[in-house]
């Protein structure tokens, strides 16, 4: 039972101005600005984005400031904005083979056509701090590497021709059959998308609303799950078929206008994994997929997502399910951070009078406890 | 497969409109008021524009749907912000502007250009000084951010192992 709690004005808003020097710091350290936080923080404000499921990078960027770097908070501010605004449009579903790279892996097709682009990436660095970046200085990157890095440029610049970069799951690996194709709902023009944010969650769902809940649900989470399936739990023996990152366009189509107009870019994560299947009465063995997609640059939650999204499609496979990874309605109804820290975190607020109420129940029950000594025996003799 | 692909690409047939809206999408607010300054000094009718709006300028969502599997069902992946704008000159010439971001001014110039691209007047100039130097412009910046990125493509050896030697 919520009951309101009165007073505390002027304690709260002076806890609001200890907040608020809280996150600006010592004035003598200069303040952060919205565009250090987005060029510098850049995997903090993708994560805010894809969470918080709004690609703006500045406001993710204000978040972030005004959440003091609490990633959860910021993807609160964020969902919280994202209400006030109209829905202007869906657009048309992103064409991610038509992705302007900056990166692009696969871990099962070794000689890919249009070749294996590192970009700008984790993988392979030696995990050893630099103690360089301790000291701010005008440009961290020594004019050596920058250097090479031109020569090898202008290589490229004159040696390769337009490359193409064909997916590896649907395009290249598809062709013996081995993979199973994705499939369209027919009449795919009036087949409504589920929308989480417009339809309460009901359950059994469809693989649209896992994957919009799958896309937008807490990272770590989903890793965690992702990694059961990994460890047995759901076991389905995962490859990263393709990992992808860059940009591609977004287009809608107004109805003042009646034709396709591309709005600008967006920047997504992209991921497909293989995975075992031994095949059924009626199909024979192949291999399967799944699936993740994530604003930003985020390969951790893009596999995650994709183990997952392997995972829930247990019975579509007709797979047991039995464990966590494969249930829609634990995995669904957990993933959403806000839903979850606003929950967890809302009984540190006054809980007074519920609290009032059971420590009434327990004494009265103590009380007939020690008024019924023999009954209470009565019942122990019984219970043994 | 080849199929949906062919079907996709069919819709993604472009005219010159839709060239110009996504070129103008693209440019920072700065760029096109740096041109449009350049313009109005040579061009005093256009310092002076006279238009109205039909669609005030408005910031907004467009929710993003992706393919599960990048070619199969659709499923909404998030929103972006975008903002929008409609103007119409006194030649009744109307122009659009649906841009991501939350930019009001911009939408309001990109409204203006799109209905000034439409006029027999107005047409050529305002594609020699924005759309074709900014279309090369974003074109050059792909390019070179295109041979940076494949300085990194690699090639993995799978080395001989032990018992296969």
């Amino acid at each position: 039972m919520y009951v309101a709690v009165k007073g505390g004005e002027k304690a709260i808003k002076n806890a609001h101005r200890l907040l608020a020097e809280k996150r600006r710091g010592p004035k003598e350290i200069p303040e952060l600005s919205i565009a250090q936080i987005k060029e510098q923080l850049s995997l903090s404000v993708s994560r805010v984005m894809a969470e918080g499921s709004l690609f703006d990078e500045d406001l993710a960027a204000l978040a972030i400031k005004q959440a003091r770097g609490d990633l959860i908070e910021a993807i609160f501010l964020v969902r919280a904005y994202r209400t006030t605004l109209p829905r202007l449009a869906y657009s048309l579903p992103i064409r991610t083979d038509k992705m302007s790279v900056e990166r692009r892996v696969s871990a099962t097709y070794k000689d890919l056509p249009g070749g294996q682009i590192l970009g700008p990436t984790f993988d392979y660095t030696h995990r050893l701090l630099d103690f360089d970046l301790m000291e701010t200085t005008e440009d961290n990157l020594s004019e050596e590497s920058s250097e090479d890095t031109e020569s090898q440029k202008s290589e490229i610049d004159i040696h390769t021709p337009e490359v193409v970069m064909p997916r590896v799951l649907g395009g290249l690996l598809n062709n013996e059959g081995l993979i199973q194709a994705e499939t369209l709902p027919e009449n795919e023009e009036e087949h409504p998308v589920g929308d989480l944010t417009r339809e309460p969650l009901e359950f059994p769902v469809d693989r649209d609303q896992r994957l919009q809940n799958l896309a937008r649900g807490d990272e770590g989470f989903i890793l965690s799950l992702g990694y059961s399936t990994q460890r047995g739990y759901a076991r389905n023996h995962a490859f990263v078929g393709e990992i992808r990152l860059g940009t591609v366009s977004i287009e809608i189509q107004p109805s003042e206008l009646g034709f396709t107009i591309d709005i600008g870019d967006l920047e997504i994560t992209e991921c497909e994994t293989v995975n075992q299947f031994q095949g059924s009465k009626t199909e024979p063995p192949q291999f399967t997929r799944g699936y993740g997609l994530v604003f930003g640059q985020n390969e951790r939650k893009a596999i995650s997502m994709a183990l997952v999204d392997r995972a829930l499609r247990a019975k579509e496979m007709g797979e047991e399910i039995v464990a966590p990874a494969q249930d829609e309605e634990f995995v669904m109804s957990h993933s959403d951070n806000i839903q979850a820290t606003g929950f967890v975190e809302h009984i540190k607020l006054p809980h007074y009078v519920d609290f009032q109420a059971e420590l009434g129940l327990v004494r009265r029950m103590r009380e007939e406890q020690q008024n019924t000594p023999t009954q209470q025996t009565q019942t122990q003799q019984a219970a043994e | 497969m080849t199929d949906v692909s062919e079907q996709l690409d069919q819709r993604d047939a472009n005219n010159e409109r839709q060239r110009w809206l996504s070129v103008l999408a693209r440019c920072t607010l700065q760029d096109l008021q740096h041109h449009w300054q350049k313009l109005t000094k040579s061009e005093a009718d256009l310092s002076n524009l006279p238009y109205r709006f039909l669609r005030k300028t408005e910031t907004g969502l467009v929710m993003v749907r992706g393919r599960a599997g990048g070619d199969g069902q659709q499923f909404n992946l998030g929103e972006v912000s975008v903002t929008r704008c409609t103007v119409c000159l006194d030649s009744d010439h109307i122009g659009y502007a649906y841009i991501r971001g939350r930019d009001h001014k911009k939408a309001e110039l990109v409204a203006v250009l799109d209905a000034l691209l439409q006029t027999n007047r107005w047409a050529q100039k305002i594609r020699d000084t924005f759309v074709t130097p900014l279309a090369s412009a974003q074109e050059k910046a792909k390019h070179n951010r295109k041979s940076q990125i494949a300085t990194s493509k690699v090639d993995f050896f799978t080395m001989v192992r032990g018992e296969d030697a």
